[in-house]
């Protein structure tokens, strides 16, 4: 699959590249003489194991058992397939797995066990932010992004939310949150009201500056780069689901000189972000930002059990990796043949 | 009860539609022991249609309420809001008219005859509004990304360290190859680097972003789906 | 040497203006090569049987209608030609007024029979969650179609499409955004196993790779993929109905190749005014 293009990379005629071209070629040699030797040794297993007919066997009789789980006796009402979909066992099991995880990682850290996350630079950032915008005596402005409460990110961006409003309550800026939704705006009063009453100052919540502006995506956006033209905000925060508006509030918001803290799980607006803002928090980063500024050990649990799953997860794609490259090159070769093989359990 | 009846709720839907998902689907569903989990998420379903066809009325009405309240106060902008509700209802009224004259006719009218300046057609009214007003508004506001991504380009787009200067290459290679001048200029190579860059660098990162971002709203789906996040009812 | 930040960037914007409207109203066109992931799209309908029923969805708003109208128009003539059957539906609000007057103006083209060879069902509110309820069952989902108010039973590509997702051989979805795409896979493509096709624009593009072949058999992307996919709908079109489309997103392509170069100079300018700056400094 990846031998085209590196050779339509090799073929480039350009003299400065020819060391590049030459390792590169070193290196496609190496990996292919590895992967000819674990051909090699596979396809060995398999003609041994076909001469001595015991592995067939024993794969022949998991498969048989493993049939017998799922249809019972042969009727229709019968065995596991009556109750679940096999084909999404996987995905179940998964899930369950995550569940357990994360439910131990949750009771350990309410046990007061450490568990440290790392240092987010965009979340730093925040506090930064609104420093200067309290120094400049100007408001801070907060985009929710533009979807829904049913979105995951917007559940999140009303937590920060609501740890921002604390922030400019304790220093006593404006807070500015124009919303696209309806719903949303309610949440986002909540919000507001919220971390104003945690900062123990119930006062400082001003109704009018929750702002509902427009459903339609750049009726909204328009109205949100006349709040940044007119009321020129000194700290611009962006967190949530971003569609083809993320640059142009990016770039508005530069022009009006504030300091800029994006962030969004939605990998294509990442970019634009990147570009045009001061910090971006990063994808996953998002879903970390609320146990980071809390610290609350139900979430930071939940942290702990994601990157373990990643562990375990990153492990399996190696091992499929390595699977489909020796299963692609020898015709003939089952995938439980190249598991045994792998893991020496074959004779 | 207040607080419990929500939870309560969101767990229930939560827990059926996630066994309706994983439940079997092989054969009648009367005659399988979680055949029930189909129902149950096939009207759970058709409520959500529901919740979500209401909300357009329930945000109608909010925004005629502000706007109303505005305009008899003489508020800020409220010559805005008067133009939006003629606009809204104007629209309105235009699409139930035709809809109205498509089925049970109309003034005497005929199926493909429509009263109004717009020339004929079942839909030429509405049409009219959406293509001469709605479509040119909106495809401007779009439009302004050419001229925000060029300014971009050129503010922040700086071979600052080694990654800026990856992300400028990438950049730029993928602009040459992605128009046909640019891929003949380089001799058919920007083509190529295009698709490498594009299938598997990219499509390795995205693979990454996703699989993390996927792990940060499963955990979450779990957490509210079990009762233990509630900061949705704003707790 | 001035700073970056000095400059007044509405000198870029005049300039970026000017060449794209000289170089639209200069109309110049010119083929483009044919990428992978469009020969696959176009290779998927192709080898479909004849009176296949095939769900196409209008997931967009005239922000992006130049990106993906020419892909919905290439994608219509092409599923007519080869005798389709189309089944139309729309989660994005502002899609139907396309729809219609794209049906209205291409069926007629290929003796298309509305309710026998295409059936217009129109927006459903819900985002994913009326993407899943069309998986599970479209008569639920659509009890009427929406051009002339007939009930579901009373049309005969209804009857024919059956209660479910189940004799609808492909889905191809035209995605500006949210719901679009991933809500199509997610619901849709990956619940039922229909294979799915999708047009989209070049901010979505990227995302697409991570998702082809497996979850997506091809896809368009941009008015680059929109382009490629034209030309070769119009070898199979009916006589050269799509050759004026083609020839427009061909000069368009040249507009974004010259809008592209400037772009790489305004990058490597840049890039030179940084660097003197820093040196001096």
């Amino acid at each position: 699959m990846i031998a085209p293009p590196i050779a339509g990379l090799l073929d480039m005629p350009h003299q400065s590249l020819a060391g590049l071209v030459q390792a590169l070629s070193g290196l496609g040699e190496l990996v292919g003489q590895g992967l000819a030797r674990i051909n090699l040794i596979a396809a060995q297993a398999v003609t041994q194991s076909a001469d001595e007919g015991a592995g067939e066997s024993m794969v022949d009789s998991l498969w048989a058992w493993l049939d017998r789980i799922k249809e019972g006796n042969g009727d229709p009402g019968a065995g596991l397939q009556a109750w679940a979909d096999t084909e999404k066992l996987p995905t179940l099991i998964s899930i369950v797995v995550f569940g357990i995880l994360m439910f131990i990682y949750q009771r350990q850290a309410k046990a007061g066990k450490e568990i440290n996350i790392r240092r987010i630079a965009g979340l730093d950032a925040l506090d930064e932010a609104i420093g200067r915008a309290t120094e400049m005596g100007r408001p801070v402005l907060y985009v929710p992004g533009i979807d829904e409460i049913k979105e995951i990110q917007t559940i999140y961006s009303m937590m920060i939310l609501r740890h921002v409003a604390q922030k400019t309550a304790e220093y006593g800026t404006d807070l500015i949150v124009p919303v696209r939704d309806s719903v949303v705006m309610t949440f986002a009063e909540e919000a507001v009201k919220s971390g104003c009453m945690d900062a123990g100052r119930p006062d400082a919540f001003v109704k009018d500056n929750v702002r509902y502006l427009s459903n339609e995506q750049f009726a909204y956006c328009a109205g949100v780069a006349g709040i940044m033209a007119r009321e020129k905000p000194a700290a611009n925060i962006m967190l949530g689901m971003f569609f083809a508006e993320s640059l142009i509030l990016a770039e508005t918001g530069f022009m009006s000189g504030a300091i800029q803290v994006a962030g969004t799980a939605k990998q294509h607006q990442l970019p634009f972000f990147v570009a045009a803002c001061d910090y971006t928090i990063i994808g996953e980063e998002y879903f970390a930002v609320t146990a980071y500024l809390t610290k609350e050990p139900g979430l930071v649990g939940t942290i702990r059990a994601g990157d373990f799953t990643k562990i375990i997860g990153t492990a399996l794609i190696v091992l499929g990796v390595v699977l489909a490259t020796v299963y692609a090159e020898t015709p003939g070769l089952t995938w439980h043949d190249v598991i045994l093989r792998l893991y020496g359990i074959d004779k | 009860m207040k607080r419990e009846l929500p939870i309560l709720l969101t767990v229930l839907c939560g827990l059926g539609i996630t066994m309706a998902f994983f439940s079997s689907s092989a054969g009648d569903p009367d005659d399988l022991p979680l055949g029930w989990t189909k129902a149950v998420n096939s009207e759970l379903l058709a409520w959500a249609l529901v919740f979500f066809s209401v909300a357009f009325i329930l945000g109608i009405s909010n925004l005629v309420r502000i706007s109303l309240k505005t305009i008899s106060s003489r508020g800020e902008d409220w010559p805005y809001k008067a133009v939006m509700l003629i606009v809204l209802f104007g629209y309105l009224g235009i699409g139930l008219m035709e809809i109205h004259q498509q089925r049970y006719g109309f003034f005497g009218s005929t199926e493909d005859a429509v009263v109004g300046i717009a020339g004929q057609g079942e839909r030429a009214m509405r049409d009219w509004v959406y293509f001469k007003v709605f479509v040119p508004l909106q495809a401007t506001m779009f439009s302004l990304l050419a001229f925000f991504i060029a300014s971009a380009a050129f503010r922040a787009f700086r071979a600052r360290s080694l990654e800026s200067t990856l992300l400028l290459t990438a950049g730029a290679v993928i602009m040459l190859g992605q128009v046909p001048g640019g891929d003949e200029l380089t001799f058919g190579y920007a083509g190529r680097a295009l698709a490498f860059t594009m299938t598997y660098i990219n499509g390795a990162g995205q693979k990454a972003i996703i699989i993390g971002a996927t792990l940060g709203v499963l955990a979450t789906g779990l957490r509210i789906v079990l009762g233990i996040e509630r900061s949705y009812l704003s707790e | 040497m001035a700073s970056v930040h000095d400059f007044d960037r509405r000198w870029i914007f005049l300039i970026m203006g000017l060449l794209v409207v000289g170089l639209v109203a200069a109309g110049i066109s010119a083929p483009m090569p044919v990428s992978e992931y469009v020969d696959s799209y176009f290779a998927t309908i192709d080898k479909l049987p004849e009176g296949s029923i095939v769900m196409v969805s209008a997931d967009f708003d005239p922000a992006s209608a130049a990106e993906l109208l020419p892909m919905y128009t290439g994608t219509i003539h092409h599923l007519l030609a080869k005798k389709m059957r189309i089944v139309n539906v729309c989660t994005w609000p502002a899609a139907p007024p396309y729809t219609a007057s794209r049906f209205a103006e291409i069926a007629p083209m290929y003796d298309a029979v509305y309710g026998e060879d295409w059936v217009e069902l129109g927006f459903l509110p819900g985002d994913d969650v009326a993407m899943g309820t069309i998986g599970q069952s479209l008569r639920s989902a659509y009890p009427r179609e929406t051009k002339n108010n007939m009930a579901y039973d009373d049309v005969p590509l209804l009857r024919d499409c059956g209660d479910s997702m189940g004799n609808i051989e492909l889905l191809i979805t035209m995605s500006a955004g949210y719901p679009g795409i991933l809500e199509w896979i997610a619901q849709v493509g990956g619940r039922y196993e229909i294979e799915l096709l999708a047009g989209t624009t070049a901010v979505q593009t990227p995302d697409l790779f991570a998702f082809y072949p497996s979850q997506l058999s091809g896809f368009l992307g941009a008015a680059t993929g929109a382009t490629q996919y034209l030309q070769l709908v119009d070898d199979v079109a009916i006589d050269g109905s799509v050759t004026a489309d083609k020839e427009t997103q061909q000069s368009r392509m040249l507009v974004q190749t010259w809008a592209h170069y400037f772009m790489i100079l305004l990058i490597i300018v840049g890039n030179v005014i940084y660097f003197t700056g820093r040196k001096s400094s």
